[in-house]
């Protein structure tokens, strides 16, 4: 019963979705193309990042990527060759990055994700300004903000899928060995380097392949806009606040920050930073195994409490 | 009888510090023999270099006639040495049977599915730990650590098998249970090298005894005899006894 029951809730969520844009108005499919670029960093960050504990704040670098890949070759390009061309780039990077620093452990990894998005941007700026003798650069395609939320939903899923996949997969649980302890898992015959490296590309072109979709929406970028690292803290929070070792986790974490966020920069607009900071903050000390894993948590305390569960003392 | 391990001039330096020095010896296939050795003497590091966790700065190691020495320890793993940490190392984020399965999934058989949790559970219940296969590893008692990392070792059906102090710490019934288990994994055919420090076990389980001090070797042969060595009572005790 419950093996057909998640496939046809699965197929209905994603079917009510994609109906989405032909009942909202042209605010709702904005919001609906945030919550779904989300949903779908948070999961492909968590791919990598959940099992082996690597945090990764290159997120924006692969987005950035992407968006600028878009943004140069738009009019040479035609359309879906190009994200094909974005793909291929952030493969092309994740794979030179993934050899030297999967190497790296701990927080020497995380300090290096951040430098390497700063970097990416900061060339990206340099190439702009002294070759090609300009700061910004605009993107007029004719894709339509529906056009874009489909394609967000259809990465979506398949990063669910892949996601899902890879749980019940031999490298899921190559990762999770890896993510206890590398010494096992060389000894048990795994090649850390390679699982490591597979699982960061794939996590890495998904994130490449966000940035390249939602570009157009923007018209005009600059480095500043698309290698802003918000982009990586918000990925990195909404996956921790969920549970980035779960299925689920990324996207129960990603709906609901995105739309608070959603409501503080509208509403907040000055305070938005420091309230983003305390939320970050919150989220750290109070759930720091996400939300799943609390629950999870404190459901078996209390029927551990109950006392219908207890043995039966009076027979 | 044909040498199976072949160790020859395995030298380790860290830094200023020599912790193995030109150390040679070989193992039979389906002996058991104990390195022996006073702490710091330099058995881990041996046993570490086996099995591919530290490179050696020099020297050499044979697997039959495959040089194993210098490679990755997945390489080494796959190449047929399994073992067990000096420290127990389990998987804790995983159930018993998955640890198991861990060492199946990517061994030199890679079961996978159905396949790999009907042997994980076989190899669970020759250790005694059937009855936890889907507990939490992290949940376990020391000893039932013990038979689930010997269990996962023993699942990638090793030719060799290297057991770090693997009787350390165990009560004298489970240290019997455990000379029991080792002793059926040596009728089964593997080659076992153990570093031991428990001398009931080691009298009860080598045929022969390769012992170390300071970083070399100082004896090597039947136990009773590299027992008896003038050199390792000297090692141990302290030149009075000797």
């Amino acid at each position: 019963m419950i093996r057909l029951l998640s496939p046809a809730i699965f197929l209905a969520v994603v079917a009510a979705l994609a109906y989405v844009p032909f009942v909202a108005d042209s605010y709702g499919v904005t919001l609906g193309i945030g919550m779904l670029g989300y949903v779908t960093l948070a999961t492909a960050w968590a791919l990598f990042s959940g099992p082996t504990r690597y945090v990764s704040l290159a997120t924006v670098a692969f987005f950035g990527i992407g968006a600028y890949t878009v943004a140069v070759f738009s009019e040479t390009i035609p359309y879906p060759l190009l994200l094909v061309t974005a793909g291929a780039i952030g493969l092309g990077v994740a794979v030179v990055v993934g050899f030297s620093t999967l190497r790296l452990a701990g927080v020497y990894f995380v300090i290096f994700t951040f430098g390497l998005a700063e970097l990416i941007r900061q060339l990206v700026t340099w190439y702009e300004v002294n070759m090609a003798g300009t700061l910004g650069r605009y993107i007029f395609l004719p894709v339509t903000p529906e056009g874009i939320y489909w394609q967000l939903l259809a990465l979506a899923t398949i990063t669910f899928l892949i996601s899902w996949w890879i749980g019940r997969s031999r490298i899921g649980l190559a990762l999770k060995v890896i993510g206890d302890d590398e010494v096992v898992a060389a000894h048990c015959g795994i090649d850390i380097a390679r699982v490591k490296l597979a699982l960061f590309a794939i996590s890495s072109v998904i994130i490449t392949l966000v940035g390249a979709i939602q570009a157009p929406r923007w018209t005009y970028v600059e480095p500043v806009i698309a290698f802003n690292p918000t982009i990586s803290f918000l990925t990195l929070i909404m996956a921790l606040l969920g549970g980035a070792n779960r299925l689920m986790g990324p996207i129960l974490g990603a709906v609901p920050l995105f739309l608070l966020f959603e409501w503080l920069s509208a509403n907040f607009p000055n305070h938005y930073s420091i309230i983003l900071g305390l939320v970050f903050i919150a989220i750290v000390f109070v759930l720091p195994r996400g939300v799943l894993a609390f629950a999870e948590e404190n459901w078996k305390r209390w029927r551990r409490t109950t006392p219908e569960n207890l043995p039966a003392v009076a027979e | 009888m044909s040498e199976l391990l072949t160790i020859n001039g395995l030298t380790k330096r860290f830094g200023g510090l020599t912790a193995v020095n030109a150390v040679s010896f070989s193992v039979a296939q389906g002996e058991v023999v104990g390195l022996l050795g006073p702490n710091g003497s330099g058995k881990t590091t041996v046993m570490n270099m086996i099995s591919g966790h530290l490179p050696p700065t020099g020297g050499t190691i044979a697997l039959g006639d495959q040089m194993i020495s210098g490679l990755a320890p997945n390489r080494i793993a796959l190449k047929g040495i399994g073992r067990t940490f000096q420290l127990v190392r389990g998987l804790p984020s995983l159930t018993v049977a998955e640890n198991v399965i861990a060492s199946l999934a990517f061994g030199r058989r890679k079961l996978w599915g159905e396949a790999a949790r009907k042997e994980a559970l076989q190899r669970l219940d020759e250790v005694g730990l059937a009855h936890r296969a889907d507990q939490s590893a992290q949940d376990l008692t020391y000893i039932d650590q013990k038979r689930m990392e010997l269990a996962r070792a023993l699942a990638a059906e090793p030719e060799v098998l290297l057991l770090d102090e693997w009787l350390a710490g165990l009560n004298p019934t489970e240290l019997k249970t455990g000379i029991e288990l080792i002793r059926s994994i040596q009728t089964r055919g593997v080659t076992v090298l153990m570093v031991e420090h428990v001398m009931d076990a080691i009298r009860a389980l080598c045929g022969r005894c390769v012992v170390m001090n300071a970083g070399r070797k100082i004896a090597d042969g039947p136990t009773a005899t590299a027992l008896s060595d003038r050199e390792v009572i000297t090692a141990y005790l302290g030149d009075v006894h000797a």
